[in-house]
């Protein structure tokens, strides 16, 4: 647990393999529809060349990829991998509420997120959510924009939005009969139009709302989407109340410089320990941490480890004034 | 009596942060609802009275519910387009409406094939698992005044070599040359559609959903 520093880059790692998957999964399906139909030898010029180096790479792996391929399926939003298949828990709500009609083996398939959840929280925003790498990305647009000095606006609403985003989108479906997470949700949306991309040529609807959505993060609000509009990291925070695996600070170490609440993405306050329902356990105020101060322990609620400084009294950090 | 117009100013900031509040969270609907215009609308009067919506009919992927019920289960995820071998499952874009991001089959560009992949990773069971002869996606129906058998006797058959269910879907007549119909066995996969030499299709597929009433 001491060299937990680090554990920012292991999520860009795991978020870029996501991503990966994501990018490849429709690449692979559209290889395997002109293997089944013995399409390549067929082809010309740069098509012929594209499909034949798939063909090269998969064919080291498998041996039939025609039949092989079968086991790797879908995106963020709900994949088939061998046997097992994992769909987003936003997907069960949203699908039990417009059919109205429990299908269990579709609700065991968000067991695991589920589980998952419950332990850690809000983790699948920060460590798999390919929207949060697209955002993260359009900080780095912001920030730039900082440096040029054309200063970013950062207007804040209230954290309750999200939720309410939530039970309109399940009113919704409860009332007209159908799914509309998908057509709202980041990672659904990134997921579905590189799909499209891919078998027809061109995006699809969906692409529009992201773009927005980047746009708002690059230049009205920062991580809006994830902090007042996402419908998933509302049911996941919800899911995430009762966590077991917080971030936590050592007051004895902690030197009150404020830098991991500036860096935080969603918003929040590492340094006067509230954290609260909105941590995705991303590990950015770790990193930022000039004396190691935060760490990732166990534990039920968000106190700090060991007892507090006197001239800190709990009052002030309540208000959240910063004792200087 | 001098604080009153102070409180009465906190209040009406409450109410006016909680409306704004409701406001924003409307908005991604709205977006959604704007790219794509009829995505969730109401039902009219009409429609209540005789309990239903006035559905497009699409033909749908094999082993499909019924249209309201796949509406409702369907996770838009897209795994059924993924697997298909020979890309016949197509999605509706913003045109599509209310049936946008939901599968069909479209048997004049390309039928399908029935080879049971699309149930198999549909992980929400608006697509179930189905034997290839229990599908019933719809009825292929012939316009005799144009298939080329039935017109001047030319030599054809294509739709009933093509047939994936054989001699109890689709049959020539008895004693006729090459002149097709279809039997009560067509499960409605389309394949005969894509294969009709005819320039605008003797052969069509009705889908199940105007068949059917549920």
């Amino acid at each position: 647990m001491t060299k937990i520093k680090h554990i920012n880059k292991i999520r860009y790692f795991v978020q870029t393999l996501v991503v990966l998957f994501i990018l490849i999964v429709p690449i692979l399906s559209l290889y395997q529809s002109k293997v089944s139909a013995y399409a390549i030898q067929w082809m010309q010029g740069s098509e012929k060349v594209f499909f034949e180096t798939i063909d090269n790479v998969v064919r080291l792996i498998l041996d039939d990829p025609k039949n092989d391929l079968d086991m790797v399926k879908g995106s963020v939003w709900s994949a088939q991998i061998g046997t097992l298949k994992i769909s987003d828990p936003l997907a069960v709500v949203g699908q039990v509420t417009s059919e109205k009609h429990f299908y269990w083996p579709f609700i065991l398939t968000a067991l695991i997120p589920f589980g998952i959840t419950l332990l850690f929280g809000r983790i699948f925003c920060g460590w798999i959510c390919p929207g949060y790498l697209l955002y993260e990305i359009g900080d780095i647009f912001r920030q730039l924009l900082n440096r040029a000095g054309i200063k970013p606006r950062n207007i804040k609403l209230s954290p309750l939005t999200k939720y309410i985003v939530l039970v309109l989108g399940v009113i919704i479906g409860f009332v007209l009969g159908g799914m509309v997470f998908p057509m709202i949700y980041p990672p659904a949306i990134i997921s579905r139009e590189w799909y499209y991309l891919v078998y027809t040529g061109s995006f699809g609807s969906g692409i529009t709302l992201l773009l927005i959505s980047l746009f708002i993060e690059i230049s009205v609000s920062r991580r809006a989407v994830c902090r007042y509009l996402c419908p998933g990291g509302a049911l996941y925070s919800l899911l995430g109340k009762f966590r077991v695996i917080r971030i936590r600070r050592k007051p004895s170490v902690c030197t009150s410089c404020i830098k991991c609440n500036d860096v935080c993405g969603l918003g929040l306050k590492p340094m006067q320990d509230l954290t609260g329902m909105d941590c995705n356990t991303c590990g950015a105020c770790i990193a930022a941490c000039p004396t190691d101060a935060l760490t990732i322990r166990l534990g039920w609620s968000d106190s700090p480890l060991g007892p507090l400084e006197p001239n800190k009294s709990k009052e002030k950090r309540v208000n959240g004034e910063v004792p200087y | 009596m001098e604080k009153f117009p102070i409180k009465r100013r906190v209040l009406l900031g409450k109410v006016g942060k909680s409306l704004m509040t409701f406001i924003i969270a409307g908005v991604p609907f709205g977006l959604a609802r704007q790219l794509s215009p009829t995505a969730f609308s109401q039902q009219t009067k009409a429609e209540k009275k005789l309990n239903r919506y006035d559905y497009q009919h699409p033909i749908r992927p094999p082993g499909a519910l019924s249209e309201q019920r796949f509406l409702q289960a369907c996770i838009q995820c897209g795994n059924c387009g993924q697997s298909c071998p020979v890309q016949a499952i197509q999605f509706y874009g913003n045109e599509g409406g209310k049936l946008a991001h939901t599968p069909y089959i479209q048997p004049e560009i390309k039928g399908c094939t029935l080879c049971g992949k699309c149930p198999e990773v549909c992980p929400s069971g608006a697509l179930r698992p189905i034997e290839m002869t229990n599908v019933s996606m719809g009825k292929a129906k012939i316009d005799r005044r144009s298939c080329y058998p039935w017109i001047d006797g030319g030599i054809c058959g294509a739709c009933a070599i093509v047939c994936p269910i054989g001699k109890s879907a689709i049959d020539f007549q008895f004693g006729g040359f090459y002149k097709p119909f279809v039997k009560d066995k067509c499960v409605g996969c389309g394949l005969c559609v894509e294969v009709c030499p005819h320039p605008f299709k003797a052969i069509q597929i009705s889908p199940q959903s105007t068949t059917v009433i549920s």
